[in-house]
């Protein structure tokens, strides 16, 4: 066969995020590999906030469990690359209980790369994720709105800035 | 280990778009990543009809194995917009549409629609809009922190096997 495979990525996350009510709160649950925990922030803003929040595993092998923060790309202009080397693909599991039987209400999803506890070598730590609607509104993925969101992480590796 | 690799993957391009506007003001395209060696905003008329903001012309790299103009039929991808900051909903991205095509370059700045034949598609479109407004929209500002792609060629089984299938399936056999 043929190999093709010239731009190669590299899962580091794979795994099912799920949201079910405990006592009384949307409590978020990571099922798969790469993540040591998961948590669901709402801020007290307007329009509120919904931040789901994965923490990378640091033990993963070459030391997967960060993201590097920036590159930096020679100009004119010289501009700082933010988080080159992440991608990071996402499907809504639709829901039985949505107006569409089997389908979602969310309509885009914002990723984000972050380091929640500044230290360590300067790695991105962890992976931010906001569901909106068509209000637009922060929704979380669960019944009636969606069953959960498939997450695969990848490190792209090499390459540089082209325009 | 089990080997569950049944549809192999042999990504082709990966890497992040984003948007850059030096000194003259004027926002531009950039890439990082690899298998793509130049981006530029899809210019309006025929015979591509671009929209300049949101809209993306990626040329692949000649350079790269199995001369990767690619057969549309073949290319599998995927497009994360990241979110922005200074959205009002913190992190999130308006942007709810997103879609690729292939088209073709037979010449340096000229563009055809569709893959040539004896050639296939060296050039990938990029288009990214916002539903609510009708517009090709930029990864930019309150609308996003750039664009990941992802295309693989899918090689995995015949290439030329298809077939139409006619409901239901799993129907129950009839016997006698």
């Amino acid at each position: 066969m043929t190999d093709y495979a010239a731009a190669p990525i590299q899962p580091i996350v794979q795994g099912l995020l799920t949201v079910a009510v405990v006592a009384g709160t949307p409590t978020p649950t990571f099922m798969g590999k790469g993540v040591s925990s998961v948590t669901r922030t709402v801020t007290p803003t307007v329009p509120p906030d919904i931040i789901y929040t994965l923490i990378l595993d640091e033990g993963l092998p070459g030391n997967a469990g960060e993201l590097q923060p920036s590159q930096l790309i020679v100009g004119p202009p010289a501009v700082l690359i933010p988080q080159p080397d992440a991608r990071t693909l996402i499907n809504i599991r639709g829901s039985l209980l949505n107006s569409v039987i089997g389908g979602t209400s969310i309509v885009a999803t914002g990723v984000t790369y972050a380091q929640p506890t500044p230290g360590g070598d300067g790695g991105f730590t962890a992976v931010l994720f906001v569901f909106t609607d068509t209000t637009p509104a922060a929704v979380d993925p669960m019944d009636p709105v969606a069953s959960g969101v498939e997450i695969i992480i990848w490190k792209g590796l090499g390459g540089g800035a082209v325009a | 280990m089990t080997d569950y690799a049944a549809a192999p993957s042999e990504p082709i391009v990966q890497g992040l778009i984003t948007i850059m506007t030096p000194q003259t003001g004027l926002p531009f395209p950039s890439f990082s990543g690899c298998g793509v060696s130049s981006i530029i905003r899809t210019p309006p008329g025929l015979p591509l009809f671009g929209n300049l903001a949101g809209d993306y012309l990626l040329t692949l790299d000649e350079g790269l194995p199995g001369d990767v103009a690619i057969d549309p039929i073949f290319g599998r991808s995927f497009l994360t917009i990241r979110g922005s900051l200074s959205n009002p909903i913190h992190l999130s991205t308006p942007i709810d549409q997103k879609s690729i095509s292939y088209v073709a370059s037979p010449s340096p700045g000229v563009f055809v629609a569709g893959p040539l034949p004896g050639i296939g598609s060296n050039v990938v479109r990029v288009v990214l809009a916002v539903s609510a407004t009708g517009l090709a929209t930029d990864p930019d500002g309150t609308d996003g922190s750039g664009c990941e792609i992802v295309i693989w060629r899918g090689n995995a089984g015949p290439d030329s096997y298809s077939t139409n299938l006619t409901g239901p399936l799993f129907a129950p056999t009839l016997i006698g």
